[in-house]
């Protein structure tokens, strides 16, 4: 099979996986050998769906023993079947690399006769490249549930991310649809990461060129919508993780469906990209604006807001801690404030110091104020109790009502889906569905 | 700060130049309407004064600023000024004017109507750079790796550091042609010189076997069922891709429609 073809079946069978960051580890170049890594990351295209390209993300091979019904890589699936020698997959890694095509290569693989025997496989290639062409670009690797704990040590110390995919949110709905992993086999490996972490910190702190291992961290990914599990299970999940096993990130794919069974979603789902996106959104907040799960979704209310984002939902249940003076409260609090993103909140803490804000300096500053104007106190303005109707109106995310597009877009909201569906003109759909939900949330105030 | 008279300034579009130009109005007390690099020039109906570069002038503006207003306002002038912004000289003039009277606090107002367009143009820049640094792409000549690039701003030394450090053992060379310079990498040394043309050599076998192989693993790794050309073109804009190998589709596609637009 020509090299061509290969990569073809290697690539289409890895492109589910979500991660593709190059981020975590800072390396400079040393002068004697190819590559370096950058703490950001770097993308170095985007695809026709707009994922970021920024590794050689492919399978060391696509002939898997397992059979987990949501996976094209399944055994009983006919698809070609393909593997890379570690030479070609070696060689291949650099010239992309030397022509700045890739930020290095994420390796995966089906398991091919056991775990241990698949990871031995990746050591190998990892090794060549590593050692032989001595690359010290970024490579991130996957490791097997079930593989020895030796292996994982030998492959962490190759390569800068280790991931281990949790698959599904719950332990039945793995026991269901992945019937040959358990939820221990996916942990065990998980804190075996985080422990080795723990030991090389305190090695490199003793002999700082003592071999690093895994510098750039962990992370993991769970399908969304193959399962009934709710947000705020998922959620809450993904704090846990964040909190015990000290992942960088936690990754959420929108399921699609890939094959035709009785436990999953028919085959004519559309994938839940919007469900997807709160996910994402309300990761953030957890990881840089200081919410908790329990803050972001609750007992009473399981399921995110389709019609707005986590976060100005946040604010319309919580207008009695609003109005906030920009000019005197806490980094956290500007952190709360719909409009004020990271950055924005940076800009104004720095800028405070040396005189009053007032709105006009806000707007320079990058301050939204379609949204933030219900929500601040600053030199000269205060807000004039405007209702709350025009309010839910700023805050409507309008990604959900098929904002800026003709087609129906994969982000609407249900709702607008629905109607589409039924056939009412997609504009109407839109507007009849933003405007019940103002009515209900000015409702719910 | 002096009312603004009605006087534009012409200088040799060199940064000491406009260093010259800086010292010309601090120490004439007045605030040109304009700053213009004499190649740029146009007739107008404002007088127009021709600011000679002199060496001893630039050096004393140089000394000035970080001493009075701080290093980090240096860097902010430099980044400025090389980030191609119309209208950056008038804009830089204006900060330096009032820095010069409030010091180095002046870098921290970021939401002072005289210093926020600065760090929106140094933002620019800095993003630009950062997208070549993601963008180019490198072709294999017989060893030698060579890409060009069009940027708004002149990156060059911009994205020195990090090709120079990533690709140290090899030999490259990235042709700007809009500031017709290169950055050239060889022998472990790296230079940015002027170059009027350039010509890469014919692609090699090798080099064609490694496009199409790109081409297969991009067009591969997309999932159809998430096709989102909005969010592709917010990440990557269009203007990049007529220098990037994996979208020569929608290029010619591109091309079509105004060849022009895509290459200034």
């Amino acid at each position: 099979m020509d090299l061509l073809k290969k990569l073809e079946i290697l690539t289409d069978s890895a492109k589910y996986d979500v991660a593709c960051t190059s981020s975590g580890v800072d390396r400079p170049g040393d002068g004697q050998s190819l590559g370096s890594a950058v703490k950001a990351g770097i993308c170095h295209a985007f695809a026709a769906d707009g994922r970021c390209i920024s590794l050689l993300k492919v399978l060391l091979t696509n002939v898997c023993i397992y059979n987990c019904k949501y996976c094209v890589n399944r055994a009983s699936n006919d698809v070609p079947r393909a593997a890379f020698t570690p030479h070609e997959l070696a060689e291949l890694t650099i010239q992309f690399y030397r022509r700045n095509y890739i930020e290095g290569l994420f390796l995966s693989s089906a398991v091919i006769r056991n775990p241990d025997y698949t990871m031995e496989q990746m050591i190998q290639a990892l090794e060549l490249l590593r050692n032989e062409y001595r690359f010290r670009g970024y490579i991130h690797a996957k490791t097997i549930p079930g593989a020895d704990p030796a292996l994982v040590t030998r492959l962490g110390l190759l390569a800068d991310r280790l991931s281990v995919n949790i698959e599904l949110p719950s332990e039945q709905s793995l026991s269901l649809l992945a019937p040959n992993k358990t939820k221990r086999a996916i942990l065990a490996p998980m804190g075996l990461v985080r422990d080795g972490m723990a030991e090389n910190k305190r090695e490199l702190a003793v002999y700082r060129h003592a071999p690093r291992f895994a510098p750039a961290g962990q992370s993991t990914q769970m399908i969304v919508g193959a399962s009934p599990e709710t947000d705020y299970h998922i959620l809450r999940l993904t704090e846990g993780l964040y909190r015990r096993y000290q992942l960088k990130r936690v990754f959420f794919s929108a399921y699609i469906p890939v094959a035709q069974d009785t436990l999953l979603p028919s085959l004519d789902t559309k994938p839940p990209l919007l469900r997807e996106h709160r996910l994402y959104q309300a990761d953030w907040l957890l990881r840089f604006y200081h919410f908790t799960a329990g803050e972001i979704l609750d007992e009473k209310n399981q399921n995110f807001n389709p019609y707005l984002d986590p976060k100005c939902n946040w604010a319309i249940h919580n207008l009695h801690l609003f109005p906030v003076d920009v000019n005197t409260c806490s980094y956290e609090m500007l952190l709360r404030v719909p409009g004020i993103g990271v950055k924005s909140a940076q800009r104004i803490r720095t800028a405070r110091r040396n005189g009053r804000l007032g709105l006009p300096e806000l707007k320079r500053i990058g301050v939204v104020l379609k949204r933030a104007q219900f929500f601040i106190v600053c030199k000269g303005f205060h807000p004039s109790g405007a209702s709350r109707e025009s309010t839910v109106r700023a805050l409507l995310d309008p990604a959900a009502f098929n904002a800026g597009t003709e087609q129906l877009s994969l982000f609407s909201a249900p709702a607008v889906q629905q109607l589409a569906a039924e056939g009412m003109p997609l504009p109407l759909a839109a507007k009849t569905v933003e405007e019940e939900a103002v009515t209900c949330l000015t409702r719910q105030m | 700060m002096p009312d603004t008279s009605n006087v534009i300034y012409l200088y040799d579009g060199s940064y000491d130049g406009f260093l010259c130009c800086v010292f010309d109005s601090v120490y004439r007390r007045e605030l040109p309407q304009d700053i213009l690099p004499e190649a740029e020039a146009q007739p107008s109906l404002f007088s127009v004064r021709y600011v000679e570069t002199d060496p001893e002038h630039a050096q004393r503006v140089r000394a000035s600023i970080p001493q009075k207003i701080g290093t980090e306002a240096e860097r902010l002038v430099k980044d400025v000024f090389c980030s191609c912004t119309p209208g950056r000289e008038r804009m830089i003039l204006r900060f330096l004017l009032l820095g010069y009277r409030i010091g180095h606090r002046v870098v921290y107002l970021a939401g002072h109507e005289e210093v926020q367009p600065m760090l929106a143009a140094q933002q620019f820049l800095h993003n630009e750079a950062h997208r070549f640094v993601e963008f180019l792409r490198f072709s294999d000549h017989g060893g030698v790796l060579t890409a060009e690039i069009s940027p708004k701003s002149f990156v060059l030394p911009y994205i020195q550091e990090h090709f120079c450090s990533r690709y140290a053992i090899e030999t490259f060379l990235i042709y700007d042609r809009i500031h017709h310079a290169a950055l050239i990498w060889k022998d472990r040394h790296a230079s940015i010189v002027p170059l009027d043309h350039f010509q890469p050599p014919p692609l090699s076998e090798d080099e064609r076997k490694y496009r199409a192989l790109w081409q297969r693993f991009y067009d591969v790794i997309a999932i159809p069922d998430r096709e989102n050309p909005r969010c592709r073109m917010n990440h990557c804009p269009k203007r990049y891709w007529p220098d990037m190998l994996a979208m020569p589709g929608h290029v010619k596609e591109i091309f079509a429609e105004s060849p022009r637009k895509i290459r200034q």
